[in-house]
């Protein structure tokens, strides 16, 4: 891949740590890691992850799931639920929109400005299986 | 002939007070406060990106504390039966579980209760 980033639309700048908690009917869901963070997925949900070195439409497999819901019950694992993967589709590679690092010191001269375009891994949830 | 920096000059200018609009007094009106301002909010800016990640995460610990108690125990004693149990579950998770799934949660709060020996869920203490 020459330049995996496609000029993809802007992604929501909104950052990892503040969740949007939507008060909904639980449903079936599932909880993986992937690059130190959890996320809670429902299958065909499209969220975006650390950048991975993939293409678009291959698949992706979480084998570390911690905890699925479905109807009846939520099997929490200790630490994760055996035999329980999640599957998701590669939508596409995205770049977040750019952050300006600003460093300063006073009264030592010092004084940084970089630009940071984080890329991330866009995916949707295709399976949750137990 | 002598180059003059004028236009480049007034154009930069202009640049940096689009940037500073909404600010107050001399911090939109004058270019040295101007300059000053525009380094301190990127400033700020890095650092408290930085630091939301612990404002969440302090966040999060309030929302799970005030879930656990209502269902009898304490955060101190539900992490500490999360560890027992080996659950690796983190607080965002936790957090979002208890105002989006308050069934499955219960379902957590209750194994933690059966690993710290504690009795079963009966009265409401805050």
């Amino acid at each position: 891949m020459d330049n995996p980033v496609a000029p993809v639309k802007k992604s929501s700048s909104k950052s990892d740590v503040a969740p949007v908690v939507k008060v909904e009917k639980s449903g079936r869901y599932a909880v993986v890691v992937d690059g130190g963070r959890q996320y809670t997925v429902r299958e065909g949900d499209e969220l975006e992850i650390d950048f991975r070195h993939v293409t678009a439409g291959s698949e992706v497999v979480f084998e570390t799931v911690l905890a699925v819901r479905d109807a009846e019950k939520l099997t929490v694992g200790m630490p994760i639920v055996k035999g329980a993967t999640v599957k998701a589709l590669v939508l596409g590679l995205v770049q977040g929109e750019k952050i300006f690092v600003q460093k300063f010191r006073r009264r030592k001269n010092y004084r940084r400005r970089t630009g940071y375009r984080g890329i991330a891994t866009r995916i949707r949830i295709a399976s949750i299986a137990v | 002939m002598r180059t003059k920096s004028v236009v480049p000059r007034l154009r930069a200018k202009k640049r940096l007070f689009k940037r500073v609009k909404g600010s107050v007094g001399g911090r939109r009106r004058l270019l040295r406060t101007a300059k000053e301002s525009l380094i301190r909010s990127g400033v700020f800016a890095r650092r408290d990106r930085r630091r939301k990640k612990r404002d969440f995460r302090r966040l999060w610990i309030i929302r799970i504390n005030a879930a656990v108690r209502q269902r009898g125990i304490r955060y101190s004693q539900f992490i500490a039966g999360l560890d027992k149990l080996g659950v690796e579950l983190d607080r965002r998770t936790l957090a979002e579980m208890a105002v989006v799934d308050s069934v499955g949660f219960d379902s957590v709060v209750e194994s933690v209760r059966q690993v710290l020996g504690l009795p079963e869920s009966t009265a409401v203490a805050v």
